[in-house]
């Protein structure tokens, strides 16, 4: 694909005056509005005119990032910019403030092109339970772009502009399509970005992060969206950190359960010509083992969906999202008539699933033993984490499926494909997808894991790697 | 595990879900496969162990107890068409 300018090639640019702000910003969304059309990244694209307007004046900002194009996940919302978190029961929410993180990024001249496709409230592995379109990927349009932040991925990689994507994940939502699509995603320690402004799916588990084609890109965005917020009780937030990495002096660890995972010889021989190439180039590989690998999925559906429950219930056709005339009607009519044609079938399908493992009777089987399940998977990457800087594994089990090979597939069949991303994601674990290779131009990732706030080392590192050219470029 | 159409039905009326006969039988043996594929948990050893509700340790993040902006009124209400006189509508909760 086309070769991009970095973002501080690009702002450097821009501070020199070599750009012409009204005609840079009419042939981004232009590029935009060809590629929605043929790969369908975008729920909702910004008017021209509007970006234009606020793309005025930025040129002298004294902000950090000016003029650079931006893009959002749906679920995150966005002043003045309808948001639907993929969603019919949010199909014509328009929220009047920006989250923390879409702030963070206005405040120093970034400019928002649009809202891109998401699995209904992050609910899927595809990118196929959005309510308004779906993504198609950008080396394949057979196959899906994953999910569920499976629009910021293809945008990512098909934009010819420079570019950064705000994503989220909750359960592998960023790494799995960063993968599928080629790019690099990155999922910060759970508390550090603020979730102020994100349509909740599971708070104890969702993380706002970026994508980008450079991790620079991600390293100079994640600076300002990784601040403390009042506005979120769980946001500790981190302070930027620089790191003298050589490979030489990295020990990366290669949780031998993870491996056995993947199911796609090809990934896994792709995954393994990887890893002799980082140990030509000096880096320490170790064996380690994290057993509770195979409970971690279970645990983590049952955590999720009970908070998702939980989260979903306050949509019932009041105040805003899809409604009703509710008069003459009683309460728990009105509120079950809206749900149930506002919500698709996936988010009915987690509601229920969520509710069980909550009712009486259950609770102490499914939901508390689940969080239990949580400490003992800490515990075991802590341990493994003792013997190597960061852990290493594929990140997807597979090669991005075809559509018609996704509809086959039962829902447990589904949740399946996330046991290479959950584990991380359900311990809040830093972690990172980056391109290692292709099969038949099919993007293959892999995933660096750290410890808790190691988020500057690991970017620092994967820096490093994508310096040596040991990261695949598409 | 086995779930039958009656678990079903009281966990959708819970979550104010209405489903039709054929939806109560499908999510029945969807969900049915889910919690079967979720039956290992039962090996797994945590005897013991505290629950994490959180992945990392969560503070109180405080704030000055100042006088702020509130939503101005208009804009609280501009995403519904139920409203009237400055308040949301909603359905009867009293017979």
């Amino acid at each position: 694909m086309t070769k991009v300018q970095p973002l501080r090639e690009f702002i450097q640019d821009v501070r020199a005056g070599n750009v012409d702000e009204e005609e840079f910003l009419h042939s981004v969304m232009e590029a935009c509005s060809k590629l929605d059309e043929e790969y369908e990244p975008f729920i909702t694209l910004r008017n021209v005119e509007e970006v234009l307007e606020e793309g005025r004046g930025l040129l002298k900002t004294k902000g950090k990032m000016p003029l650079v194009p931006f893009s959002v996940k749906d679920n995150i919302c966005t002043a003045g910019v309808r948001t639907t978190a993929g969603s019919k029961i949010l199909h014509d929410y328009i929220p009047f403030f920006d989250a923390t993180c879409v702030k963070a990024l206005k405040d120093e001249g970034a400019v928002l092109i649009g809202k891109t496709a998401t699995d209904e409230f992050g609910f899927g592995t595809f990118c196929t339970n959005c309510a308004f379109c779906t993504p198609k990927n950008p080396h394949d349009k057979s196959r899906v772009c994953g999910g569920s932040s499976g629009g910021a991925a293809c945008i990512t990689a098909l934009a010819s502009f420079p570019h950064v994507a705000i994503a989220e994940s909750t359960g592998g939502s960023i790494a799995c399509p960063a993968s599928f699509c080629g790019v690099f995603g990155f999922t910060p320690t759970y508390g550090v970005v603020s979730r102020y402004g994100l349509v909740d799916y599971a708070n104890s588990l969702d993380k706002i992060g970026l994508m980008a084609k450079y991790i620079d890109d991600i390293m100079l965005a994640f600076e300002f969206i990784s601040r403390r917020d009042e506005r979120d009780s769980t946001c500790v937030g981190l302070d930027k950190e620089d790191h003298d990495i050589t490979l030489e002096r990295i020990t990366l660890g290669i949780p031998k359960e993870f491996v056995e995972a993947v199911t796609d010889e090809k990934v896994l021989k792709t995954f393994q010509s990887f890893v002799k190439k980082l140990e030509g180039n000096g880096v320490n590989i170790v064996q380690v083992s994290i057993p509770s690998v195979k409970y971690a999925l279970a645990a983590y559906y049952i955590v999720a969906t009970a908070e998702a429950s939980t989260n979903l219930a306050k949509f019932c056709g009041m105040r805003y999202g899809y409604e009703k005339n509710p008069e003459g009607k009683h309460y728990n009519e009105y509120f079950s008539e809206v749900r149930s044609e506002g919500f698709g079938e996936e988010a009915k399908r987690r509601i229920l699933l969520g509710t069980f493992a909550r009712m009486a009777g259950y609770r102490d089987a499914y939901y508390l033993r689940a969080l239990k399940v949580r400490t003992l998977v800490i515990r075991e990457f802590e341990k493994a984490l003792k013997n190597a800087d960061f852990l290493l594994a594929p990140t997807m089990p597979v090669l991005p499926p075809r559509f018609e090979d996704v509809k086959e597939m039962s829902p447990a069949e589904v949740y399946a494909m996330d046991v290479l991303t959950v584990p991380a994601n359900f311990a809040g674990l830093p972690h990172i997808s980056l391109p290692c290779g292709s099969v038949a131009g099919l993007p293959v990732g892999v995933q660096l894991m750290g410890r808790h706030f190691s988020d500057w080392k690991m970017l620092s590192l994967a820096k490093i790697m994508e310096e040596a050219e040991l990261t695949h470029s598409f | 595990m086995q779930l039958d159409e009656e678990t079903v039905r009281r966990v959708a009326f819970l979550a104010r879900l209405k489903l039709d006969e054929e939806e109560v039988e499908k999510y029945r043996r969807e969900l049915e496969s889910i919690l079967e594929s979720f039956h290992v948990l039962n090996e797994a050893k945590v005897d013991g162990l505290e629950p994490a509700f959180q992945p990392i340790p969560v503070k109180n993040v405080f704030r000055r107890d100042d006088v702020g902006e509130s939503v101005p009124q208009d804009l609280a209400l501009s995403n519904t068409k139920n409203r009237e006189g400055g308040f949301f509508k909603g359905p009867k909760v009293m017979d």
